[in-house]
């Protein structure tokens, strides 16, 4: 057995309080925790504090109103659920999910109208199977939209390390290694990337900048969970060498071009014009 | 046998999951209350999680943690929502910058902190946790409110939150250093503690990289 010190506890007081250490070295700690008043005054500290916050925290209740509320709007979901009927009817929903929600119907009866609901979408009426759509609960249209805010008012990159920016795979659950590092075809630079999320997924954002000043925020995503290429923003373009359709787009003067390659998804919200823009979308898949 | 048999009759049998999702209403009220410091704005929160639950339920794997995926919609939810996609860092200055070593309070402190018998805090400092908590920057608060209230994993942290187990233990750690220091002032100015200076010789006695070095050694 190795010699604990307190060193080694104070290193690993917050795993082993929170019971996330290998037994044996948590083992190793308690024997020296039993016979180390100091050490044994720091544990009971970070206990007291856990169990505070959970005091604390837990004392508070939904009311009863508010409980019985959301009783019934959930019960008004699933059985809209059921039907494959998302239109709100009642007044019950406050009005900062009402909107959405409405958005959402109507943008369902679009889609649908524009006979580009795919087959596994259509049996969300049966429900019962796994493929049930996840792209109509935020509607796409929303989603675009969210690119471009994402775009317009960038958030500062996590990391530029290429290393650290392979790590998004597996939150994204595509591989992100066609993102070109330095820029598009030779032309600006990198400045960073960052995970954000869309749609209950994730997606990794990559910001440029061009020689130009324009700027660049380049999605990669899951094109399964994440379906952009269904908003009704954007029109399809064609493609010279048939890799699969560029859909594109215009929202509040940016440009939006989105396409798939080989299973992953590639998003493109920019300051430059559509037809630049899906032109480096290409390059890009096709790096 | 039920003894109301109506009951049951009028009652279909998918509803186990509506009412599965139902009854974590508290514990996500009492975590969306924390993030949104409003009341109505936290109950839409929920609403709004609930509700994108129910519409999206065939994602949920049956036999997974329902309360982890409900955590995750919550989270993801406000973050979307109030914090423009992300969580951004927040920049700490003044007080709380100062150095988040365990040196930085003596162990007699701690013991005048604690209650013996609840094994918590003392009831006086306790009654500050709220407000210690919602001086915390979200990034820092979420993970201790999901590890101390609701007791997940880091594991599952990890995967509410979207980010590495590594940065959930050092935003834990923060996390509840800058907590512990804001409860240990109210305790300095109600006189339970005496003032001690941070120990600098123990500043550098917790290096999250040699910690999770040593972890992943331990682990393999």
């Amino acid at each position: 057995m190795t010699h604990v010190t307190c060193r080694d506890l104070a290193r690993s007081l917050s795993a082993f309080v929170d019971g996330e250490l290998d037994p044996t070295l948590a083992l190793e700690l308690q024997l020296h925790i039993d016979g180390c008043e100091a050490c044994e005054a720091r544990v009971k500290f970070a206990r007291a504090s856990r169990t505070s916050v959970r005091n604390a925290v837990k004392s508070t209740k939904a009311s009863d109103s508010f409980r019985l509320r959301v009783a019934t709007t959930v019960a008004q979901a699933a059985e809209a659920e059921k039907h494959g009927d998302i239109m709100v009817s009642s007044g019950l929903l406050s009005w900062k999910i009402a909107g959405p929600l409405a958005a959402a119907a109507a943008f369902v009866l679009v889609w649908a109208s524009a006979s580009k609901l795919q087959e596994r979408n259509l049996d969300k009426t049966t429900s019962s199977s796994p493929s049930t759509s996840q792209a109509s609960m935020i509607p796409v249209d929303t989603l675009v939209d969210t690119l471009v805010d994402q775009h317009a008012n960038p958030l500062p990159p996590e990391t530029s390390s290429p290393s650290e920016i392979a790590q998004f795979d597996r939150f994204i659950g595509v591989p992100i290694r066609t993102v070109p590092e330095r820029g598009f075809q030779g032309q600006g630079h990198l400045l960073g990337a960052r995970m954000v999320p869309l749609q209950e997924q994730r997606a990794a954002m990559f910001q440029y900048v061009m020689g130009n000043g324009r700027r660049i925020s380049m999605y990669i995503y899951n094109p399964q969970k994440i379906r952009l290429s269904n908003s009704p923003i954007l029109r399809e373009i064609p493609v010279r060498n048939n890799a699969g359709p560029v859909y594109v787009g215009c929202v509040r003067g940016y440009s939006v071009a989105v396409t798939d390659r080989r299973g992953v998804g590639y998003a493109m919200a920019s300051d430059l014009d559509e037809s630049e823009s899906s032109r480096l979308l290409l390059a890009v898949g096709d790096h | 046998m039920s003894f109301f048999p109506f009951l049951n009759r009028s009652r279909v049998r998918q509803d186990t999951f509506e009412d599965d999702v139902l009854s974590h209403v508290d514990s996500l009220f009492a975590t969306a209350l924390r993030m949104t410091r409003s009341q109505a704005d936290a109950e839409d929160l929920v609403q709004d999680t609930l509700v994108k639950a129910v519409r999206g339920r065939a994602l949920f794997e049956d036999g997974t943690n329902l309360k982890a995926w409900l955590f995750k919609i919550l989270t993801n939810t406000f973050i979307n929502r109030y914090r423009r996609g992300s969580l951004e860092r927040e920049i700490i200055s003044g007080a709380d910058a100062r150095p988040l070593s365990d040196g930085w309070m003596s162990a007699a402190s701690m013991r005048q902190m604690c209650d013996a018998e609840s094994q918590a805090f003392r009831p006086i400092i306790e009654k500050e946790v709220n407000k210690a908590l919602e001086q915390l920057p979200d990034e820092f608060r979420i993970p201790v409110l999901l590890s101390d209230v609701e007791d997940f994993s880091y594991r599952e942290i990890s995967e509410i939150m979207g980010c590495p187990i590594g940065t959930v233990m050092s935003r834990l750690y923060r996390g509840r250093r800058l907590l512990q220091i804001a409860l240990h002032d109210h305790a300095l100015a109600m006189g339970l503690v005496k003032g001690e200076a941070v120990r600098e010789d123990e500043s550098n006695m917790v290096n999250l990289e040699s910690y999770r070095t040593r972890k992943q050694g331990v682990g393999g």
